[in-house]
């Protein structure tokens, strides 16, 4: 479970998501005036973002975007 | 993820992106965005890519392997401001950081308020979906009150909290009310945006967007605003600064996305930082990482709380998406509960818990659907007035649009009941006030005080109101506080130092990731028999895990940018909560509240204390394990029978042994007796 993107072309820079993510999953590229999906495996699907983009540029899947596990990193 | 080069991020720019065609609602599949090896695409608007759409790695984050189609990381600019100074500091964003900067600022006070994200959505308190107040005129009186309290939780509540919370709920649950948080608006199963409770065929987006002026998250910020209030959002307090003195003057901050060190010199702190969790599978309550209770151990502060666990739920066929189950709730009103005691119902209800016979027994596959929470049914934990025809008594209850129920624990592993852990203030404290002059704490996870007891026994939405109630009683004491203490100046060397250590993770060139440690960390503490239902071995045998876990990476943890930073700085404070979650849990040897010993599963008498851990003077040994004595009043009277002082029988033994039995069966509940029965099958 994660945010997706739905429409980065929709993507006005207003910027909501990057401040409102709790996570810090969400950055704002000022440059490009676009969101970004910088840290996804921190998502944690509680659709802040998705719910306060003015656009509908995010979206949430159902798909899990997580963390593989191993010896040790 | 799409085939790249590491170290170079790749197809940057809208042009290579995937246009999905679903509509307005969540996206339900993966597939048409993000599909492996789409070739990238030259961006025209970023004159550093070349003709293969590959960008130099000289001015975007590259230690994270982009999204497919998203443009890279930008790197963020430094605030221009890295020193402050104020009368109170205030730590934290959510309703008790949020009351305690409004009060120090209503008595005239410089406030700033850090936030690790942004007030309002960050921590545990974007999430309620209920508030609970007492009401002397309509609710039963304190007498009964009292002894509802000592029996619902286990004659283990704070009482003195608890006459606090009579006395002032109804003016915090007016503040509240009067700043917008408290509102009305019709519920999402009476409006279009409803279909079938679903968050991938419901609009709620649509729902939120027709009442976005309701939103009760963006309240906290007005507030703040409207009172003068300083805030520095995407901050985190790494270390609070003592003077020589040992008075609290201040902290050292980490403006994380810039990798940023702020020092901050204050008169007085407030730490409302809320609870801890390892990995939010469920309940997205991921940006609390018990920063306070590391915080408090570093300084010498007593621990309290920890073995009571978090009872939170998901579902078993969507675990970690908290919108399945929650979706309505976060965004429909704040519903208003409370005065649920009677004398007639002393308790909230008998038999063993579900979270606790779900995991004994086997999860119930016959449940395993999205079985609808139908909300019409009753409004739940409406008070007795109410339920007695008052309607004019706003607290008619949960009346949340119908959504799949959530049926399995473990949606915040690691997490501990609402409002007994933290830092411990004492018995007789009723504003927050270490023994470190200046420092105070407040709120759910940080101020440690037993208010619902070890299982959260006072009626449902009362956290709410209570951290509030309790962060504004802080704020008044810490300005109290600032009135009386000479400008406040922070160690330079002290300062520096901390500096050093926030900044530290970026230098270490051979180490652990924090996501990997963080996740080694979740493998060891998610299962059930850590949380659930624990025994002195596999508690002793989780101990030597995290040891072993802690050793290995502690102050090894690479940071190569600055959301590693963060995540650094809060997988160190994950380890350590962990590490007195399960020392705590091997000296508790009873079953009390939300702590289940399979190997002592009664509740025991001579176990009536709070178990307080404080920092060794020698770094490499133990925690110091401490007991604190309960008063009399909170205890209740030792010579009743067992089955008197603790009406719940809350676990399987509990309930097979104590509970009224009607020819030869017991006689409540239905699960419970399902337990039962397995469990003398056994």
């Amino acid at each position: 479970m994660s945010v997706i993107r739905k429409d980065l072309e929709a993507c006005i820079g207003c910027g909501n998501c990057a401040k409102i993510c709790p996570m810090d999953v969400m950055r704002l590229d000022v440059e490009h005036g676009k969101s970004v999906i910088a840290y996804v495996s921190q998502c944690m699907t509680c659709g802040q973002c998705w719910l306060n983009c003015p656009t509908g540029s995010i979206a949430i899947q159902s798909e899990t975007a997580t963390f593989g596990l191993n010896a040790g990193r | 993820m799409g085939a790249m080069a590491a170290g170079v991020a790749v197809g940057s720019g809208a042009s290579a992106q995937a246009k999905e065609s679903s509509s307005d609602g969540a996206a339900s599949a993966a597939s048409s965005v993000g599909d492996a090896g789409r070739a990238a695409t030259a961006d025209p608007d970023n004159p550093t890519a070349d003709p293969n759409g590959y960008v130099p790695d000289c001015t975007t984050d590259v230690t994270y392997i982009p999204q497919c189609g998203e443009y890279p990381t930008p790197k963020e600019e430094a605030p221009d401001q890295t020193e402050y100074s104020c009368d109170v500091l205030v730590v934290g964003g959510g309703l008790a950081g949020l009351n305690a900067a409004f009060a120090a600022a209503q008595d005239g006070k410089s406030v700033i308020l850090l936030d690790k994200s942004t007030p309002g959505y960050s921590g545990l308190s974007a999430w309620p979906s209920c508030t609970a107040y007492y009401d002397p005129d309509r609710d039963a009186d304190r007498e009964t009150w009292d002894k509802s309290m000592r029996l619902s939780c286990f004659n283990f509540a704070n009482l003195n909290w608890e006459d606090v919370w009579c006395d002032e709920s109804l003016a915090t649950y007016n503040r509240l009310k009067e700043w917008g948080w408290v509102e009305e608006h019709p519920r999402g199963v009476d409006t279009e945006y409803y279909v079938d409770g679903n968050m991938f065929h419901d609009d709620l987006r649509g729902y939120f967007t027709a009442y976005a002026d309701h939103d009760r998250h963006k309240v906290f910020m007005k507030v703040l605003n409207d009172n003068g209030v300083t805030v520095l959002d995407h901050t985190m307090l790494i270390d609070i600064v003592q003077n020589t003195d040992g008075a609290c003057v201040g902290g050292v901050a980490l403006a994380y996305r810039s990798s940023t060190v702020l020092s901050i010199t204050a008169k007085a702190v407030i730490l409302c930082t809320g609870n801890g969790v390892i990995k939010p599978m469920g309940y997205p309550v991921g940006a609390d990482t018990f920063d306070g209770i590391w915080i408090g151990y570093q300084h010498g502060l007593p621990i309290t709380g920890v073995e009571f666990e978090d009872f939170h739920m998901t579902t078993s066929y969507a675990p970690s998406n908290a919108l399945m189950h929650n979706s309505w709730q976060y965004v429909e009103q704040i519903w208003r509960t409370g005065g649920t005691v009677t004398l007639e119902k002393l308790i909230k209800r008998a038999g063993v818990q579900e979270r606790t016979s779900s995991y004994v027994d086997g999860f119930d596959y016959s449940k395993n659907d999205n079985t609808l929470m139908d909300g019409k049914e009753e409004g739940t934990s409406c008070s007795a007035a109410y339920a007695a025809g008052d309607t004019s008594d706003p607290r008619s209850g949960k009346w949340t649009s119908p959504n799949p129920k959530g049926h399995v624990y473990g949606a915040a592993v690691g997490m501990n009941v609402h409002t007994a852990s933290g830092i411990w203030c004492g018995i007789d404290d009723t504003v927050g006030q270490t023994s470190i002059p200046g420092l105070y704490v407040a709120g759910d996870g940080t101020n440690g005080c037993y208010v619902g007891g070890p299982n959260y026994g006072c009626q449902r939405g009362s956290t709410s109101n209570f951290v509030s109630l309790q962060g504004y009683r802080a704020g008044q004491a810490a300005s109290s506080y600032a009135d009386g203490v000479a400008e406040a100046q922070m160690p330079s060397d002290v300062v520096s130092q901390i500096g050093e250590y926030a900044l530290a993770p970026l230098s270490v060139t051979r180490g652990y990731s924090p996501s990997w440690a963080r996740e080694a960390l979740h493998a060891i503490m998610a299962p059930g028999w850590m949380t659930i239902a624990k025994s002195e071995d596999v508690l002793n045998a989780g101990l030597a895990q995290v040891l072993a876990l802690k050793d290995l990476v502690h102050g090894k943890l690479v940071a190569q940018n600055g959301h590693d930073l963060r995540l650094a700085h809060e997988v160190e404070h994950q380890i350590l909560a962990m590490e007195l979650k399960l020392r705590a849990g091997l000296e508790r040897k009873e079953s009390r509240g939300f702590h289940y010993r399979t190997d002592y599963p009664f509740c025991d008498d001579n176990y009536l204390f709070y178990i307080i851990q404080t920092k060794p003077e020698r770094e490499d040994d133990a925690p110091v394990i401490g007991h604190v004595s309960l008063p009399d009043r909170w205890v209740g009277d030792l010579s009743e029978p067992h089955e008197v002082r603790y009406p719940l029988f809350d676990t399987p033994e509990e309930y097979a042994t104590y509970a009224p039995k009607e020819d030869g069966k017991p006689s409540s509940a239905s699960d419970a007796s399902k337990t039962v029965d397995a469990v003398s099958s056994k």
